[in-house]
């Protein structure tokens, strides 16, 4: 340092304008430090940002890859799941059938997320309220055998545990039971399989939140589309894992036969269950998501996007 | 000296068969894996053996364990009755409610009654019967009646009462933490993982309590007097050579073991047995303050040639050690004519023709009249029905249906992954499934309920059934039509409509229809059998 240096106007103005400069680099090297490593920090901020993950193999090892690198593209998942946080996984797991029958979702998925969720210091519990008994269920569809291996909870759903809540601007409904570890969740992970329904069209994301909903259920098949929409407004979910490794095209949600399952090998995850819904409709079934009645609702509440070309879809192969 | 360690033995033993009986019944439930050891009870009846075997024409093998029993008896005498029956086991408890004073036997105007000679005529009659073609056997055998009674009125009263317990726990804070964990360990052990409720538990409870009330005559009324498979044992009996023998130079004629003895076995005087009626309790040494009796190793008598019996008060007869004890002419003549007016009372049933019947059989179940007769009513196939779709008839099925397993879809559905009834039946009149066959089992035919239904009555779409549907390309299909609904819009609809040549009769539609009290869609039983075309 010179003691004897002028201080001038113009020296002034640049130490100003460096530490400025460098106030708002230092600013940046946090995120540029991830966009280096992670390639896009932002995508979990994103309700349009879709990570789509192709695997190779549908080992139990490819799939665990699937989803930790699709969770990277996400921006890890610490930034969802913090330590001590309660964390509820919600599969579908709506019928008695194993998994190769394309009904429920890949065991192999819930429990690499599970694990995770538990590493990372949460308190997890797997759950869904099946059609079929949910003591079979949950055997049949090996979700025992996750919960055992994970080390985390299974939650056979008590029915006094479900919570009158008011939907917030139902289209159809003005109040719904929720149950109450949803309810007390810090973290929703939905993880539905894609499917054929038949009188939803196809079953995914938003459509999977009924099984956390009491009641009667099949009284909401009436107007169901709009009834959706309502699980959805009722229900909010932080991350969204969609399971289409394999994907029932013909007689869902609870049939079909070997022929009817077409092998994606893919999963999609999101912030947004309407995107995950939109982008999985159009790429997996052809389906475009403007005719599905529950998408257009949902975007017509501006609830989410359902142009797919509209959708940030960030591919990675693994 | 009193002598109570042999009572004490056989009570300890009682209660072991007893719990052992009542684990193997809470396990019979999904999960199961060795379906021959679950339904191990039912096949201890030589009785049920007999005539299953007589009414069904066809020996069935499964009834082995039942001649292991037998053989056993011929040396032991009617220890089954005494050490393993649960049905005797009840009655030796409740006996202290209904009998306090422990009174054996039966006594008009002061006069002893002989009952002991009627089970006989029982025996008889249910095998006459059998040869009739007709399984009553299957209504009155204990080990039947007991497994019955146990698993779909008893068992589902205690689940009922603890979940209520807990349940109106749950909602008082700080117990709660403690009933909740407690709760759910009872849940995956003692009690049942779902609500479990049987049609016609009444019916099915009040046979039951019909045989403990009886021994307000006598203590072990219904094993002395009315138990067929008691009676089967008593005949072979004869032949024990593990008698109870007295020392008539010790005993003092006190009469202690008469009164003590609870299936009255014990003549008179004191110092006879009765053979066919000893169930080898051995409350009688505990009673002897003489040390005047003991079990031992004798030769048998089957013709009472050896030894005098005691003496008898007048006027009970029994002839104890000629022929078939107590049954005279008439008696036999009585029983062959009950047995020819029973037969065409239950079986004129209107449920054997085709076209009437109404019920629905589990999967695997054989044609109606063959599966009456092979049906022995124990109660195990609804005990392990994991949706509790399995309910016991009363006489929805005719009389010679009754407590047969009926599939009510509206309580429950049959699981199309699940074969577990046809595997845990004892006797063959389920044939064992593989899961791969439920696809072809048809079982009933649903039909839609146009008036009810709420796309065909109302416009506007619902299709669970559909959804639920579990055949592989759907049993039910949709038609998709234009219509102008109520408010006099141009709507589409989707109509649901069943494909009668898939549909399995399953009845999840039935029972997951969104419309309330009686179902849209309901199953009926099946047009055409399956197998039956190409």
């Amino acid at each position: 340092m010179h003691i004897n240096a002028k201080s001038n106007r113009r020296s002034f103005i640049k130490k100003v304008a460096s530490f400025t400069a460098m106030l708002s680099v230092s600013q940046w090297v946090d995120p540029l430090a991830r966009m280096i490593t992670r390639i896009s920090p932002v995508l979990a901020d994103d309700p349009r940002a879709l990570v789509v993950v192709k695997g190779s193999e549908m080992s139990k090892a490819g799939m665990e890859k699937m989803v930790k690198r699709g969770l990277t593209q996400m921006g890890g998942l610490d930034r969802f799941v913090k330590r001590g946080m309660k964390v509820v996984i919600k599969p579908n797991l709506g019928f008695n059938s194993s998994p190769e029958r394309a009904h429920t979702t890949h065991p192999y998925l819930v429990e690499t997320v599970a694990k995770m969720c538990k590493a990372l210091g949460a308190e997890v519990k797997i759950m869904d309220r099946p059609v079929h008994n949910a003591r079979l269920v949950y055997k049949t569809s090996k979700m025992v055998e996750v919960a055992d291996n994970a080390g985390v909870n299974l939650e056979y759903m008590d029915g006094r545990k479900y919570q009158k809540v008011n939907v917030p601007g139902g289209m159809n409904l003005r109040s719904l039971k929720v149950y109450k570890d949803i309810r007390e969740a810090d973290v929703i992970i939905n993880m539905p399989i894609a499917k054929h329904h038949s009188s939803a069209t196809l079953t995914m994301a938003m459509k999977n939140l009924m099984g956390v909903i009491g009641g009667n259920r099949g009284i909401y098949h009436l107007g169901l589309h709009k009834n959706i929409v309502d699980f959805t407004k009722t229900v909010p979910v932080q991350l969204v894992i969609l399971d289409a490794t394999r994907v029932l095209t013909r007689h869902g949600p609870s049939s079909g036969r070997p022929q009817d399952i077409k092998h994606p090998e893919t999963i999609v995850m999101g912030v947004n269950p309407v995107a995950v819904d939109a982008y999985s409709a159009q790429a997996f079934f052809g389906i475009s998501p403007s005719s599905i009645d529950y998408l257009k609702y949902a975007s017509r509440e501006g609830m989410g996007e359902i142009n797919t070309r509209n959708l940030r879809v960030k591919r990675i192969s693994v | 000296m009193r002598n109570p360690v042999w009572s004490k033995v056989r009570a300890v033993f009682q209660l072991l068969f007893w719990l052992t009986f009542i684990s193997l019944l809470i396990a019979t439930r999904e999960p199961v894996n060795d379906p021959d050891m679950y339904n191990f009870l039912p096949r201890l009846s030589v009785h049920l053996g007999l005539t299953h075997s007589l009414a069904a024409k066809h020996i069935i093998d499964s009834f082995i364990p039942a001649l292991v029993i037998l053989g056993a008896t011929v040396f032991l005498g009617r220890f089954f009755c005494g050490w393993i029956c649960p049905m005797g086991s009840t009655i030796d408890v409740t006996d202290k409610m209904v009998r306090r004073d422990k009174r054996n036997v039966v006594r008009i105007k002061n006069k002893k009654v002989s009952i002991q000679q009627y089970k006989y005529l029982v025996l008889l009659a249910s095998t006459l019967t059998a040869l009739g073609g007709l399984q009553v056997g299957g209504l009155i055998d204990p080990l039947s009646l007991a497994y019955r009674t146990y698993s779909t009125a008893l068992y589902p009263y205690f689940d009922s009462l603890v979940k209520n317990i807990f349940l109106g726990l749950y909602y008082i804070p700080g117990v709660n933490l403690v009933s909740e964990p407690v709760f759910s360990l009872l849940k995956t052990t003692v009690l049942d993982f779902n609500v479990i409720m049987f049609y016609n538990h009444l019916a099915v409870f009040g046979v039951f309590l019909g045989v403990i009330i009886v021994s307000r005559m006598a203590r072990r009324f219904w094993c002395q007097s009315l138990c067929p498979l008691g009676a089967f044992y008593g005949l072979t009996s004869k032949f024990s050579i593990f008698r109870r023998v007295v020392d008539t130079d010790k005993c003092t004629n006190c009469l202690a073991c008469v009164r003590e003895c609870r299936t009255n076995a014990i003549t008179d005087d004191g110092t006879g047995t009765r053979e066919t009626e000893c169930i080898k309790c051995f409350e009688c040494l505990k009673s002897c303050d003489y040390d005047a009796i003991r079990f031992s190793l004798v030769a048998p008598d089957p013709l009472g040639k050896r030894g005098k019996p005691g003496k008898e008060e007048q006027p009970g007869p029994l002839p104890a050690y000629t022929g078939v004890p107590g049954v005279d002419r008439r008696g036999f003549l009585y029983s062959v004519l009950a047995s020819a007016m029973l037969l065409p009372v239950f079986k004129l049933n209107p449920g054997y023709k085709a076209s009437h019947a109404s019920i629905i059989r589990p999967p695997g179940a054989k044609e109606e009249k063959d599966f009456l007769q092979y049906c022995v009513r124990c109660g195990e196939c609804m005990k392990v029905c994991p949706t509790n779709a399995l309910h016991p008839t009363f006489l929805e099925s005719g009389v010679d249906g009754m407590f047969t397993p009926r599939l009510i879809p509206r309580l429950g559905y049959c699981e199309k992954n699940c074969v577990l009834c046809s595997h845990i039946c004892p006797t063959e009149a389920l044939t064992p499934l593989q899961v791969e066959d439920k696809e072809t089992t048809i079982i009933g035919t649903a039909y839609i309920r146009k008036e009810l239904c709420i796309p065909w009555s109302e416009y506007r779409d619902c299709l669970v059934c559909e959804e639920v549907c579990p055949t592989e390309t759907k049993a039910i299909k949709l038609d998709e039509r234009k219509v102008i609904n109520e408010q006099g819009k141009k709507v589409t609809v989707l109509f649901p409509f069943v494909v009668e040549d898939l549909c399995i009769g399953c009845g999840i539609c039935e029972n997951k229809c969104p419309v309330g009290g009686s179902s849209a869609i309901v199953v009926r039983s099946p047009k055409i059998s399956s197998g039956q075309f190409l």
